[in-house]
């Protein structure tokens, strides 16, 4: 008797105990399927051509209801995955023409629109499960769906009940900020250059930048601990370490061969010691000082943000803003924060699911700002080269630019302290 | 009529003299002002009973429709009114002057300067500017207050209003007392409202949100617990989970407005959420609205996009929250793909020049109006504004006490009825 799924039963996940995605629930299912095939049949309802908006939703809403019925009454299997895919997984007996029935009733196009139902359907793909070609191809893109959902549950992550808890915690982020204080911050900031690539390819150093490294801080004071990615308290440390950043650079020489750059928070931008380094460091027009500060503090406190960055400039600093993905140019306006400089940070996967209007958001952003104050960080493959430069990007940080450097690399290779 | 503000404050007066100077403009004709420099008396002379005194002949005035009045944070007046009254005001500005005849602001050359009289007809300009410059100090310094961190005055001040900032090892103790205590008394409710221009008001949706204050009483008393953004938003993660076990509870599942409930874009990416939405069933998840902030969208635009496909897949709206009204022009809304914006009112707005205005309505004017909420509204001027803006929706204190007067009002005429059919 197959178990119908959770939509819309009350008591559905006490048979999901481990409570699953229905991503991760479908690829297991299918998994135990025999590699000659079963007799199976699948419906897979995608939305991708029809948007999701409020008529596609309830037409959705509808088909699932009119789903888990025929599973109620025929023995079937319905997954929900995200972004509004149904699976539905049904024995022989399922009546075909009932399937159509439903998709055709809740069509995301209403016939009474004058719409032809047959034309507006759902975009369906149906799989024969005896058949071992079909069962690869859902198989495949059971995985590939399980591996997105993966991905992004892992960037979003947040401890939940019965997870190894070797995350940071506020107990363990505790621990380090009291070990911060005494670390010097040469154990754990580490350099990286950013260069031009000119058009014969050739890398033209133009800016060091220092921040700290979360490696070095896991090896020293959280062995074993995931620091990251992204989380609050992975953001509330990297605030903590502000001070050690500000310490490092006031040790650091003149800037006289190539401009340096810092990343610190906001609030960091009204300490004396920030202020003594921007008085001592940077000559007024020079730009010898570029500060990042992070987009999300931008955003959020803009009047001192802008008043940051006026400070700044008046002691011959540039303003970077930090912590830029590839989609944030087509959310943001980014014009109008009025950074000198830009970074935004390349992800393979970020860049791949990015649509034409974000790349033109981005190509948009690096005329504003300018093609060389917009910098392409993580940088550690040439695809990321290639793929800045269809964007118009021309300035890259990252380890396979440090590789084009090699022998050359000027920068001071800091951190090499032992652990303690 | 006067001009009050449901703000109570005082300077809620500055920012209604600066709003209703503006809408001025479209009604010049036969227009002139007094601003009368009160704040100049010594401190004995200028108690709120003085005050009240001193403008008592200009209130009937106001009675009579003839003009409009302001008594600003400062204890200056100013009073604007048809020229058909102008006898009559010259009068009253002399009782005044005769009130105050012992204080040193009206002897020597100061006396000129007690009263200045503006021809807003002629110099709307003039008088735009002079007004701008005598509310802004109240609202430039109520603005950089709250927003400078290098402010040490307002740093302390906030210290000393809601304690120290939460640190790790506290958060680490507020999550263990978390996970038993009983957070349903600190629920709370607020309603988002139509509201139109004639006052007339509807509700739409509730949103459910956990009382901070009332949190940090329960649990880290003197502890500032939003004092940290970083620690706090990863506490709010907690709270979360906390919230959606007890908003699927039946009872609560069972309230006759949609509910909207604020969550961060990972909670909508974990198991909790898997559990809430199994328990809300197919189809049930259409009277919910899932709020997330801008800042936890753009920590993550991916993680954000993904929660967002998945709650709209599911039925759920998506309301981007946490937008600043000035920020309105930054923000994409479009492109972030949501059903619904809350942007935030920012009664300093009104200070700003005609062309941000201008913007925020043009950037609004290509969102539906109707997804479109003004959110934290403590008062009339905000209503205001936010229909000169194309914004209909609503939500704040202030709202509350507009829904509240109205189910006085008709509680009142049911009564009355029944009470009609009864004789």
């Amino acid at each position: 008797m197959p178990v119908i799924e959770t939509v819309g039963s009350r008591t559905g996940w006490n048979r999901n105990g481990r409570q699953d995605s229905p991503e991760q629930r479908l690829r297991r299912f299918l998994d135990r399927i025999p590699a000659e095939g079963a007799d199976l049949f699948v419906v897979h309802v995608q939305t991708g051509s029809c948007g999701l908006d409020s008529r596609v939703r309830r037409g959705l809403q509808a088909l699932g209801a009119g789903f888990q019925g025929l599973a109620t009454a025929h023995g079937a299997r319905l997954f929900a995955l995200s972004g509004g895919e149904l699976i539905l997984v049904c024995g022989p007996r399922v009546p075909v023409e009932k399937i159509e029935a439903l998709l055709s009733d809740n069509a995301p196009e209403a016939a009474s629109d004058g719409v032809d139902p047959a034309s507006a359907n759902w975009p369906t793909t149906w799989y024969d499960l005896a058949d071992p070609a079909d069962l690869d191809r859902l198989k495949d893109l059971a995985e590939r769906r399980e591996a997105d959902c993966r991905r992004h549950q892992r960037a979003a992550a947040v401890p939940g009940a019965g997870e190894p808890s070797r995350r940071l915690d506020p107990a363990r982020l505790a621990h380090i900020v009291q070990h911060l204080g005494k670390t010097e911050p040469e154990h754990i900031i580490r350099s990286e250059t950013v260069v031009r690539l000119l058009r014969s390819a050739e890398p033209v150093p133009c800016l060091y930048r220092y921040a700290v490294s979360l490696n070095a801080i896991s090896a020293r004071f959280a062995p074993g601990v995931d620091l990251g990615p992204r989380t609050w308290l992975q953001r509330a440390l990297l605030e903590r370490a502000d001070r050690l950043v500000l310490g490092f650079a006031e040790r650091l020489p003149a800037a006289d061969v190539l401009p340096y750059g810092i990343d610190v928070h906001l609030a960091a931008v009204s300490t004396p010691a920030f202020r003594r380094l921007l008085d001592a460091g940077a000559a007024p027009g020079s730009g010898a000082v570029v500060v990042g500060l992070p987009l999300l503090d931008a955003v959020d406190e803009r009047v001192a943000y802008e008043r940051a960055c006026r400070w700044v400039r008046e002691r011959g600093g540039r303003v970077l803003l930090a912590g830029l993905s590839p989609a944030t140019p087509a959310a943001l306006d980014i014009g109008r924060l009025e950074p000198d400089l830009v970074a935004l940070d390349w992800h393979p996967d970020a860049a791949a699911d990015l649509g034409a209007g974000a790349r033109a958001a981005i190509a948009a952003l690096a005329k504003t700002v300018g093609p060389e104050n917009v910098i392409l960080t993580g940088a550690d493959t040439e695809a990321a080269l290639e793929w800045g430069a269809t964007v118009g990007i021309r300035c890259f940080q990252g380890r396979f630019v440090d590789r084009l450097l090699g022998v050359v690399k000027p920068a001071p290779v800091v951190g090499t302290a032992p652990p303690a | 009529m006067i001009a009050t503000s449901r703000q109570g404050a005082v300077s809620g007066q500055n920012y209604l003299l600066l709003d209703y100077a503006r809408r001025l403009a479209e009604h010049l004709d036969g227009r002139q002002a007094v601003h009368i420099r009160l704040s100049r008396l010594k401190a004995g002379n200028r108690r709120e009973h003085h005050v009240t005194a001193a403008v008592s002949g200009l209130r009937s005035l106001v009675d009579s429709n003839d003009g409009q009045l302001f008594v600003l944070a400062s204890a200056d007046v100013v009073f604007v009114y048809r020229n058909a009254v102008h006898g009559r005001v010259l009068r009253e500005v002399e009782q005044i002057r005769f009130l105050f005849g012992d204080d040193p602001a009206l002897s020597g050359a100061g006396a000129e300067a007690f009263a200045r009289w503006f021809d807003v007809e002629s110099d709307y300009d003039g008088f735009l500017v002079a007004m701008r410059r005598l509310a802004m100090p109240a609202v430039a310094s109520a603005a950089s207050d709250d927003t400078d961190p290098a402010n040490t005055r307002a740093r302390l001040k906030r210290r000393q209003s809601q304690g120290d900032p939460l640190t790790p090892d506290q958060l680490a103790k507020v999550e263990a007392s978390l996970a038993r205590a009983d957070l349903s008394s600190l629920i709370r409710r607020q309603p988002v409202c139509r509201v139109s221009d004639r006052l007339d008001i509807e509700p739409v949706f509730e949103e459910a949100f956990v009382a901070i204050a009332g949190l940090r009483e329960t649990v880290l008393p003197g502890t500032d617990l939003a004092g940290d953004r970083c620690l706090f938003k990863h506490l709010t993660e907690t709270l979360d989970r906390r919230v959606l076990a007890l908003l699927s509870a039946p009872d609560q599942a069972r309230a006759s407005l949609d509910q909207a409930i604020n969550l961060n874009v990972a909670t909508v990416l974990s198991a909790d959420f898997v559990d809430f939405d199994g328990r809300l069933g197919f189809g049930g998840a259409n009277g919910v609205i899932i709020e997330i902030g801008l800042i936890d969208a753009l920590a993550d635009l991916s993680a954000f996009a993904l929660a967002r496909d998945r709650l709209q897949g599911k039925g759920y709206r998506v309301c981007l929250d946490g937008v600043k009204l000035s920020d309105a022009p930054l923000v994409e809304v479009a492109a972030m793909g949501v059903d619904l914006v809350k942007l935030r009112w920012e009664p300093a707005l009104l200070a700003a020049e005609e062309e941000v205005h201008a913007e925020i309505r043009s950037r609004i004017g290509r969102i539906d109006p109707e997804s479109v909420i003004l959110s934290q509204v403590d008062g009339r001027v905000g209503i205001d504004f936010g229909h000169g803006i194309g914004i209909g929706l609503f939500q704040g204190h202030g709202i509350d006490r507009l829904l509240a007067d109205d189910k006085r009002r008709r509680h009142l005429l049911r009564l009355k009825q029944v009470l009609r059919a009864d004789t």
